[in-house]
C-alpha cells in the first residue's frame, strides 16, 4: 500500500510548467499535454480530496470528475491563473459539492457532519495503522468545513497563504487566523482526550 | 505530551493509504476515458493531408537524373561514333581504336601477307638445310 508521503512533498502542488500550459492551449497538442497534467496532479489532488471526504472510493470518483470537468472546460482556462490553482479550485468545489450531497442524501445537518466523518474514518481500511495520525484525522473532522480545508492545505500540503487565498477566495489575513483557530481547536481536542 | 508535539509527531502525514499501483492505473484509465473535444476534430481537419507517394513517384527523380547523365555522355562521344573514313566507323585516333582492332581480328592474315612478300624459296631452303633437313627423308 502506498501512503500520502511516499516521496517528499507528494501531496504538494507540482511546480508550474510554462511549456505545459502552452501545449494545453494548442488544440493539436492539448490531449497529450492533458495526459501530463493528469500524471502530475492526480496524486496531490487525490490527497486533497481524500482528506476532505475520508473514503478512498469517494475520493477516486471525485478525482475522476475533477479531471473530466477540467478537460471539458479546458478552453476556458486561459492561463491567467496558475494551472495548479485552477485544478485545486475545481477539486475543492467538487469535494464540497459531494459533502453537501451526502448531507442531503443522509438527511444530516452541517453540525452532525462531524459524527458522519468520524464514522467514515473509523470504517476506513486504507490506513497505515498509526493511532496518533488516526486520532488527528478525527480531530480535524471536528473542525468546521472551511477551517478543515485551510488546516489541510497548510499543515499537510505546506501551501502558501497566497495560493490558498487564490483557491478559496479568502484574504490572507482571514486564512491565517482560520489556521491558528484550527490549531487551537485541535490542541483542545487532544487536551480533552487526556 | 504537548499538543504541539502531536502535530510535529504526526509529521504532516494522515496515515491514509491507497492500494498498490493505484495512481499509475488511475492515470492510464483517466487518459483513456477523456472524451473527444469538438476543437480537436477541427484541428485535425485543418492539418495538411499528406498523400502517400507511389513507387514511380519515389524513383522518378533518380530515373531523370540517370537519363540526364546518359545524355551528357552521348553528346561527349557523338564525334567518335560518327567519324568518316575508318573501317567500321571507328577512328584510329579514337580511344576506342584498340578495342576496334581487337574486334576486327586481322592478326593472322597480316602475318601471312608479310611472309609471302618478304621470303623467297632460296631463303626457305637455306633455312631448312641449316636446321639439318635431308630431302631424301621425304621419300
Amino acid at each position: 500500500m502506498a501512503n500520502d508521503n511516499m516521496k517528499i512533498n507528494a501531496t504538494a502542488p507540482p511546480v508550474e510548467n510554462a511549456d505545459l500550459v502552452a501545449r494545453l492551449r494548442d488544440p493539436s497538442t492539448a490531449r497529450a499535454a492533458y495526459g501530463d497534467v493528469i500524471r502530475q496532479y492526480s496524486e496531490p489532488l487525490y490527497w486533497q480530496i481524500r482528506r476532505m471526504v475520508q473514503n478512498h472510493d469517494d475520493a477516486n470518483d471525485i478525482l475522476q470528475n475533477v479531471f473530466l470537468k477540467a478537460w471539458t472546460s479546458i478552453d476556458a482556462f486561459r492561463g491567467d491563473a496558475k494551472l495548479s490553482t485552477w485544478l485545486y479550485k475545481i477539486a475543492v468545489n467538487e469535494s464540497l459539492t459531494f459533502l453537501d450531497k451526502e448531507r442531503k442524501r443522509l438527511n444530516i445537518s452541517l453540525d452532525d457532519e462531524e459524527a458522519h466523518l468520524i464514522h467514515a474514518i473509523e470504517a476506513d481500511t486504507n490506513i497505515d495503522g498509526d493511532e496518533l495520525r488516526l486520532e488527528l484525522r478525527k480531530a480535524i473532522a471536528s473542525l468546521p468545513e472551511k477551517q478543515r480545508l485551510v488546516f489541510n492545505m497548510r499543515y499537510y500540503d505546506d501551501m502558501k497563504y497566497e495560493q490558498m487565498s487564490e483557491i478559496l477566495g479568502t484574504s490572507v489575513g482571514a486564512l491565517k487566523s482560520s489556521y491558528h483557530l484550527a490549531v487551537k481547536k485541535i490542541e483542545q481536542y487532544f487536551s480533552d482526550l487526556s | 505530551m504537548t499538543d504541539r508535539n502531536i502535530l510535529s509527531e504526526a509529521d504532516r502525514r494522515t496515515g491514509m493509504t491507497v492500494p498498490d499501483g493505484f495512481f499509475e492505473q488511475f492515470n492510464e484509465r483517466m487518459v483513456a476515458m477523456l472524451p473527444e473535444q469538438p476543437w480537436e476534430a477541427e484541428a485535425e481537419k485543418s492539418e495538411p493531408h499528406v498523400l502517400k507517394r507511389n513507387m514511380w513517384q519515389r524513383v522518378r527523380p533518380y530515373v531523370y537524373m540517370a537519363a540526364m547523365f546518359a545524355g551528357i555522355w552521348l553528346m561527349m562521344n557523338m564525334s567518335s561514333f560518327f567519324a568518316p573514313g575508318v573501317g567500321n566507323n571507328v577512328s584510329p585516333s579514337s580511344k576506342l581504336a584498340p578495342l576496334a582492332s581487337l574486334l576486327t581480328d586481322k592478326t593472322d592474315s597480316y602475318v601471312a601477307d608479310y611472309a609471302l612478300n618478304n621470303f623467297d624459296d632460296a631463303d626457305i631452303f637455306d633455312d631448312l638445310y641449316a636446321s639439318g633437313f635431308d630431302p631424301a627423308s621425304i621419300n
